[in-house]
């Protein structure tokens, strides 16, 4: 999708290039007129008010059962939900139709999967329905999964997203114990319908409940087991990184989102790898997660390397991409390294802690090479998160209290203007250059 | 291909959504009407509701299950679904032994399914299992008279378990007499 900025700055562009003979007098306008029909037409402003008023609505409908629950017969309240699930389904029908209304059609079906859920919960409650409680987060989910599929709904498709890491959320911490793999079944079912019409919030949120997952699922695990996940993630991250470069380079904007997530993995995974050596040394009880570990690493780096090898066919590497192999090589061993007992606790973590600040430098250096913004961004705010916990777990174990606040307090202010400062320059060189 | 309307596709999904609500109805009321009738000794915690009105959560005395005094497996871990043999006691009916798969139960007893919400291996091993009849919706304001033993009498609950081993709250009794009766209307 071409974005209006792009518009305006070609629309100033063209006429010096017609002037230089690189565009045909008269191609310019065609050219114009091209992307201006490729752009999504209308304003965005009557389905975000329509979102707005769908939940507004969905809450009331709420809120009337609730004041009025006691008098209601059952068999009433049954129909009264049913027949509130209908109507909205009947008023995006009347939206939608020969597209009359689409913006407000599609606020209406999240309203309906908004009422279908919260059918589940008030029948739930007439009828003591208490099996399981994130099975009906799961029903929910489901039900917008088939309305995001046949219909289709990006905003359903967002909610759906939502869900999904709701409904993993009460499974892992209450139920299971281990990592909740399911989720990824009903990720990629949402996934597919995002991918292949090339929506773009829902990519970013599928993208956002993937990391988030990710996330969840460390906080459930014995430590020894979160210790080989966080491993798992670094190449997985390189690996994701690697296929988006790839699927980038063929013209999917998928591609640079793939990559933009799988930086954030990879620094978050890298990060954490430092904490959770010191909580999983010598106390690994499942073995079995070893043996996992290191045939996911295995896997990983075959993928990898074909990747790797891919994209080197395409183009000749520069420095950038050079630091990147040798950064990942390194990475890599220190990673294997883990897997063994060895060395000084304190070198190990440090060791992670260093690969941390290079991998946020090299990502400052790619994002600025390949003039994205929100790859600097992730760089500098992992460099400066980087610098923040060696700060804390050292010097405030050798300082006084009080002069450990003051020190990290200035560190903090002078750190995060230089810092700013720095990434204001990057940015303002490279829209100068551009 | 015939290309489907966006009406014909928004019913197919709206029907789905209700078939799958009224199934949620249905199985429940499968399990009232059909389920072997038990009687369970309960102590109700915090009445509160989130939408509206109170529930009352209930615990079971065999919500706690003590593995040394029961038959049947011994290992097991948070999360995995177990199914619980009940005998007829008098007052209550009482745990007999636990396993992983659905078991024969003698004439008499009954199966309940439920699911491992810890497992705590000291003296033996104890198992914190729910059974999905933990929570139950009563008129606004009644909640915490329930839970208050100086205004009701003693309560206790008769479970309807179905051949499947799902559980459903038929009654809630107190001292012994019905104060609330599950119905489908």
């Amino acid at each position: 999708m071409r974005s209006r900025l792009y518009l305006k700055q070609l629309a100033k562009d063209l006429p010096g290039w017609v002037e230089k003979g690189w565009v045909a007098p008269g191609g310019d306008q065609a050219i114009l007129d091209d992307l201006r029909s490729g752009l999504r037409t209308g304003n965005i402003a009557p389905l975000a008010f329509g979102i707005l008023g769908a939940v507004a609505l969905g809450a009331g409908i709420v809120t009337f059962f609730a004041a009025n629950w006691q008098e209601i017969p059952k068999i009433a309240k049954l129909g009264l939900l049913l027949a509130a699930l209908w109507g909205c389904f009947a008023g995006a029908a009347l939206c939608l139709r020969r597209d009359a209304s689409p913006m407000i059609g599609q606020a209406v079906l999240l309203l309906a999967v908004l009422v279908f859920g919260a059918n589940i919960e008030l029948i739930g409650q007439a009828y003591h329905i208490g099996n399981h409680y994130p099975d009906g987060l799961l029903l929910w989910a489901l039900g917008a999964l088939a309305l995001t599929a046949l219909v289709p709904s990006e905003p359903v498709a967002v909610l759906g997203f939502v869900l999904t890491g709701l409904w993993s959320t009460a499974e892992t911490i209450g139920f299971w114990g281990s990592v909740h793999w399911p989720f990824l079944i009903l990720w990629a079912a949402f996934m597919a319908p995002t991918l292949a019409r090339r929506w773009v919030v829902a990519r970013h949120m599928g993208f956002l409940a993937a990391l988030y997952w990710c996330g969840i699922s460390l906080v459930n695990l014995h430590p020894g087991e979160s210790l080989f996940l966080e491993i798992v993630y670094v190449p997985a991250a390189m690996t994701i990184g690697l296929l988006g470069a790839e699927i980038e380079s063929r013209g999917a904007e998928t591609g640079a989102t793939m990559r933009s997530y799988s930086l954030i993995l990879g620094l978050f995974a890298l990060y954490g790898l430092g904490f959770r050596l010191y909580q999983a040394i010598g106390r690994i009880r499942e073995p079995h997660w070893l043996w996992i570990g290191i045939f996911a690493l295995a896997c990983i780096a075959v993928i990898g390397l074909a990747v790797f090898r891919s994209c080197r066919r395409r183009a000749r590497f520069n420095a950038v991409d050079w630091t990147a192999a040798g950064l990942a090589g390194l990475i890599f061993l220190a990673l294997l390294s883990t897997l063994f007992d060895w060395g000084d606790l304190n070198i190990r973590a440090a060791v992670f802690r260093v690969l941390l600040f290079a991998s946020a430098l090299w990502t400052v250096a790619y994002g600025y090479q390949r003039e994205r913004r929100s790859i600097v961004n992730i760089g500098f705010a992992f460099f400066a998160l980087g610098i923040a916990t060696v700060y804390v777990d050292t010097l405030w174990s050798y300082m006084n209290r009080s002069l450990a606040l003051t020190g990290g307090g200035v560190l903090l202010l002078v750190g995060g203007y230089v810092l700013e400062r720095q990434r204001r320059r990057l940015l303002k060189d490279w829209t100068a250059s551009s | 291909m015939r290309k489907v309307s966006i009406t014909a596709r928004l019913a197919v999904v709206a029907a789905a959504m209700t078939v799958t609500l009224l199934v949620m109805v249905a199985v429940k009321q499968y399990t009232l009407a059909t389920g072997t009738l038990v009687d369970l000794e309960t102590r109700p915690v915090d009445p509160r509701s989130l939408f509206r009105g109170d529930y009352v959560r209930l615990r079971y005395a065999i919500s706690l299950l003590d593995l040394k005094k029961l038959g049947g497996d011994t290992d097991f871990s948070r999360g995995d679904v177990i199914y619980v043999v009940l005998k007829p006691g008098d007052p209550f009916w009482t745990a007999v032994s636990v396993h992983h798969a659905y078991p024969v139960a003698k004439p008499g007893q009954v199966v309940i399914k439920g699911r491992v919400g810890e497992h705590w291996r000291f003296g033996g091993g104890q198992l914190d299992v729910t059974y999905g009849i933990e929570n139950y919706f009563v008129p606004e304001g009644q909640g915490h008279d329930l839970e208050d033993p100086s205004k009701v009498g003693r309560i206790s609950i008769v479970v309807a378990v179905d051949r499947f081993g799902n559980a459903g709250i038929r009654q809630v009794l107190e001292d012994g007499k019905p104060r609330f009766t599950e119905s489908l209307f």
